[in-house]
């Protein structure tokens, strides 16, 4: 295991809600209560948990789109942390082209960097054509593909995969997961969000488990993966396993 | 221990900077897709407003010589260049919520988005009204110096007004309402249908407490009377838009890091 580049220590995020000016009431929800845990270089750390256990927000917290409330999250070098999003703000009537130099930028590579890119991208898309026409003549299939295909080149330091390992058709699928897992177990640093513990077991060197925004349990991914799946067999929704760390 | 990816600028302001151009090109052409006679409206709507504005000049206030139209026309458009700026910025954080949620940008970025493209057209629209108040017998002048320094000043007033506006209205929705009403207000006090020589002396000072009020003054002395702009008012809009500036500064280093946790959508 490499060194450490992002450490958490104790943070949570409390999203606040207020009821309109006329009512005193604000209902604060904290969606991760107090998260310790580190991402090491050169890993693959699963996150596993269910809806609303607080993936998301932790995701959002690593790609410093907002600062934890309590607690810290440190990073000890600087670092390029970056959500792999399909198609985070593309436009319509621009072309494949453009919105493939465009996401890219959004998603933090340089515009030189996008259009040496073009060509692996048009080619990986599979568009033909297509790349040079404006999106809205697209199907959702081809927009994600293209999506998907930008979001490959863009080489962060640490990436960051929310449930996206496959878009497109059955062949596309295949063709996307094959590339997003190549990438992984390449030595890049990852953080991959899933509520699949086969994903994660079959992915990832580490996992932190969470549940109502804290870890319940961290370690070899493969243990907690097996220990979540027991715990979701058994159905009992709020039980924390004895095991928990 | 790895360098950074050198694909990549964290560093980032060639990239923001970057990210703005693309888009404000991206906004100006999809604006312009989205109707038949696309790039035609940028200068018929305006030309449309001057009409209506010179009916209700000519009808209410019973004054509409041939002169009086370059007089409405300055108005009309250094006004909209300021409408139209303030309307697509002051929501333009709010309504990109769903990308920031998603990404890290500095959300200075998407006013100054909104800002650039309405400047583009206000820049395209301005050649045109210089054009026409030379046609209509109003040469260029040596005032005519003082003409870029009044184009930035209204520039930093648009960014400085917007800002702040655009950062908060996460946490005030209700703030776009607001905008709209004022926005209409305004344009009846900033001078666009009438010249600050028709008060009565008792208003004029409260007239020119409106920076828009002394752009549009200053824009008419140099168009057509080739006269320098009042100092005086120009350093207060200055002044006023420092200010604004300073107060975009503290609000976004405050919430550019929350503000999403607010954008509920």
């Amino acid at each position: 295991m490499g060194e450490i580049l992002i450490s958490l220590e104790g943070a949570g995020v409390c999203y606040r809600k207020a009821h309109g000016f006329f009512k005193s009431v604000r209902s604060d929800f904290w969606a991760l209560k107090s998260l310790t845990m580190q991402v090491f270089e050169g890993e693959t750390v699963g996150i596993l948990g269910r809806n609303g256990a607080g993936k998301s927000t932790l995701m959002r917290l690593l790609a410093d789109i907002i600062d934890p409330d309590c607690g810290t999250v440190t990073k000890h070098k600087k670092l390029c942390t970056t959500l792999l999003s399909i198609g985070v703000g593309s436009h319509s009537t621009l072309s494949g082209r453009e919105n493939a130099i465009l996401n890219g930028m959004i998603l933090g590579a340089t515009k030189q960097h996008m259009k040496n890119s073009l060509e692996r991208i048009k080619e990986f898309s599979e568009l033909g054509d297509f790349f040079d026409q404006p999106i809205y003549t697209y199907s959702s299939g081809m927009a994600a593909r293209l999506g998907f295909a930008t979001a490959l080149e863009v080489d962060p330091d640490v990436m960051l995969i929310d449930e996206m390992l496959s878009v497109g058709d059955s062949g596309f699928q295949l063709k996307s997961a094959e590339a997003l897992k190549a990438r992984l177990k390449s030595g890049k640093t990852a953080v991959l969000v899933s509520h699949s513990p086969t994903t994660i077991a079959d992915l990832c060197s580490r996992c932190v488990w969470i549940e109502d925004g804290i870890a319940i349990a961290q370690g070899d991914a493969a243990e907690v993966a097996k220990q979540y799946e027991a715990f979701m067999a058994n159905g009992k929704a709020h039980a924390v396993p004895a095991s928990a760390a | 221990m790895t360098s950074l990816s050198p694909t990549l600028s964290t560093m980032g302001w060639r990239r923001y900077w970057d990210i703005i151009i693309y888009r404000t090109y991206a906004e100006l052409k999809a604006e312009a897709q989205l109707s038949y006679m696309g790039y035609v409206w940028w200068v018929l709507e305006p030309l449309l407003n001057t009409v209506l504005f010179f009916v209700l000049m000519a009808v209410v206030l019973e004054q509409s010589t041939i002169g009086a139209v370059s007089f409405l026309v300055i108005g009309a458009v250094t006004w909209q260049w300021f409408n139209a700026s303030m309307m697509s910025a002051s929501n333009s954080v709010l309504d990109a919520g769903s990308m920031l949620k998603q990404i890290y940008l500095p959300k200075a970025i998407l006013p100054l988005i909104s800002i650039l493209s309405s400047t583009w057209k206000f820049l395209f629209l301005f050649v045109i009204l210089l054009i026409f108040t030379w046609a209509t017998g109003h040469p260029p002048s040596i005032a005519y110096l003082a003409l870029p320094l009044v184009l930035i000043l209204e520039f930093l007033a648009i960014i400085a007004f917007t800002m702040p506006l655009a950062f908060i209205m996460p946490y005030f929705p209700d703030a776009r309402i607001t905008v709209d009403a004022f926005l209409r207000s305004a344009m009846l006090v900033s001078g666009i249908f009438f010249s600050v020589s028709t008060l009565p002396p008792v208003y004029r000072f409260y007239f020119h407490l409106n920076p828009l009020a002394d752009l549009i003054e200053a824009y008419r002395a140099i168009l057509l009377d080739g006269a320098w702009p009042r100092w005086d008012l120009m350093a207060y809009v200055a002044g006023l838009s420092v200010i604004g500036l300073i107060l975009a500064t503290v609000i976004h280093k405050r919430v550019d890091r929350s503000m999403v946790k607010a954008i509920h959508r």
